[in-house]
Parts: C-alpha cells; structure tokens; sequence
C-alpha cells in the first residue's frame, strides 16, 4: 500500500524514418514511499526517457505506469499537468527556470498556475528557501545566480506543493563537483528530513551514494 | 530572440506544471492584451505628439499642418497591431502544438 508508483512492462520505442528504434523493453519499478533511488546505466540507454514517462511527460509505447494507482496512459494532458503540480516535483539538468522571474516567483510557479493564492504559502516558501539556502536571493532572477544556486532554486520549485515524489533528472549534471556535492546533500536531507519520495536519473556513483 | 525566449518559458511551463491547452491560452491572452496596450499606447501618443508638438513646430516655421484623426485610423492601427502581434504567436503556438518534450529538455 505505500507504492507511489509502478511501472509494468514499460516500453518505449521511436519512428526513426521507417525504422522503430527500442528505448525501453519491458521494464518493471515498484518505487515505495519513502525511499531514494537512483537509475544508473550508460548514456543512451533510456534512463531519462523511463524518468519523463514516470512524470507523464511522454507517453509509453505499451502496458502502464501507476501515480497513486491512477494509471498515467488514461489521464488527459490537464490531468497529467495536474499531477505534475501537486503529485510530483521534477528537477532537470538544465534546471528549467523562466529567466524573468525571480526565485521567489519560479518556486510559487506552480502554485499561482494551479489557481492558489501565492500569500497563503508565504510561510511555506519562507521555510524552503531556509532549506534550500536562498532566504537572501529570493528576489534575484537567474541570471544572477550561480549553477548551484539555479539547482537549489529548481529543487525549491519542486517542494513548494509537497509532492510525495521528487523526478531528478541528472540534478549535478551541469554542476562542478563542489556544488555537486552540495545539491546531494540536500537531495539527502529532503529524504530524509522531509521524508520525499526521491528517484534521480544519474552517471555519477558519487552521486548514487547513500540513495 | 523573443521567439526563442517564448519557447523556453512555454517548455519549462509544462514541464513543471501547465498542460500544453493552457499554454496556448496563455499565449493567446498575451497576444490580445499586448495589442491592445500597443495600439492604445500608439493612438494616444501619435495624438499628442502630433497635436501639441509637430503642430506647434510647423507653425513656428509658418506651416500650418491640421491633423484628423478618424476612427477608421484607430482602428486601421489596432488591426495593424492585432496582426503583427497575431503572426509573431503563432510561431510559438505551432512550436508548441508539435512540442516534443523529451527532445526538448534533453538538449535544450
């Protein structure tokens, strides 16, 4: 009963021209609350794309994947776009932050574009930035921050509707080993503090340590 | 520039937390609201400047310039503004319509 999410025989395949190229063949995750996982495996060998089809943000060739025991293939783009504001945090590589808002407005994002009100989360966006370590460039835009800090952001966008699951898509990818480092331990703390539910996509063993 | 920065807030929208229908509202709200704020902003500045400057410039040469202003014009200006501002959404709308995101985020 604690399974956030599974996936049964996921496959995946592209139209390349006139060929059907596999990505993915078959495969099964039982993710349960609570944990931290990473998928790890060479590059091109679908680990991203298992991860946007676990977030609904491509479809599955054939067979399912559950969120809660809702099954993503039978939910319309609205209904997949609602889970991804409220069920599930997503992180990316290249952090995917709008560049003329600021901090404080890219984390609130997707509360004001699921109709709440922005001042009933002051306290909450108080608390994630202390976490995140951003209380002092809440009113910054992106530009002006470093990688690190543009992670930090990205990962405070993802707590700030208290999803149960948090999709990280290579988080230190773009990041030096330093701030690597950094984003890990918070990736850590969030799991086991906050108790989220964490899956990353990563190359790095570094980074798999402890998950 | 503006093409490419409407793309990327729109794929990070959805990647987060819009589905591609509101996208595509909210791209067509901009572009309304955008044009009337242009036209309204051209009407009335064309108004002043040239009732009270050109005017007042030519007649310090002894020229006598007498500007009409008609609805057809005003209207001709906000049609002007509606198109251009129609033609420069539909490139993001149609980029968004066939959107693919997996590309998209993977090499962006």
């Amino acid at each position: 009963m604690n399974d956030i999410l599974t996936a049964n025989r996921v496959s995946k395949q592209y139209i390349l021209g006139m060929q059907q190229v596999p990505v993915l063949h078959e495969i099964d995750l039982t993710v349960t609350k609570g944990e931290f996982i990473s998928i790890m495996g060479p590059s091109g060998c679908g680990k991203s794309t298992l991860l946007y089809l676990l977030g609904g943000l491509d479809t599955p060739s054939s067979e399912k994947i559950l969120v809660k025991g809702k099954n993503i293939a039978d939910m319309s783009d609205k209904e997949k776009s609602v889970m991804r504001r409220n069920n599930i945090g997503f992180v990316f590589q290249f952090y995917n932050l709008v560049h003329n808002l600021t901090v404080r407005e890219n984390i609130l994002l997707p509360i004001v574009m699921d109709g709440k009100r922005a001042s009933d989360y002051k306290q909450k966006l108080d608390e994630i930035l202390d976490i995140v370590g951003l209380t002092e460039r809440a009113d910054f835009t992106p530009c002006e921050l470093s990688g690190g800090q543009q992670q930090r952001t990205a990962i405070a966008r993802s707590l700030i509707s208290d999803p149960e699951l948090i999709l990280a898509d290579e988080p230190i990818g773009n990041l030096d080993s330093k701030s690597g480092t950094e984003i890990m331990e918070l990736f850590r703390h969030i799991n086991k503090e906050i108790g989220n539910t964490i899956v990353q996509v990563t190359h790095s063993h570094e980074a798999a340590k402890g998950t | 520039m503006a093409y490419n920065t409407a793309c990327y807030s729109s794929l990070t929208m959805y990647s987060v937390c819009m589905s591609k229908k509101q996208l595509v509202n909210m791209l067509l709200w901009e572009l309304l609201l955008s044009c009337i704020s242009i036209g309204l902003v051209s009407i009335v500045s064309g108004f002043v400047l040239s009732e009270y400057y050109l005017s007042k410039a030519a007649n310090g040469t002894g020229l006598v310039i007498d500007f009409q202003f008609g609805i057809v014009t005003m209207l001709v200006i906000l049609a002007v503004a509606f198109i251009i501002h129609a033609i420069t959404t539909a490139f993001p709308i149609n980029r968004l319509k066939k959107l693919n995101v997996m590309e998209e985020l993977r090499y962006e």
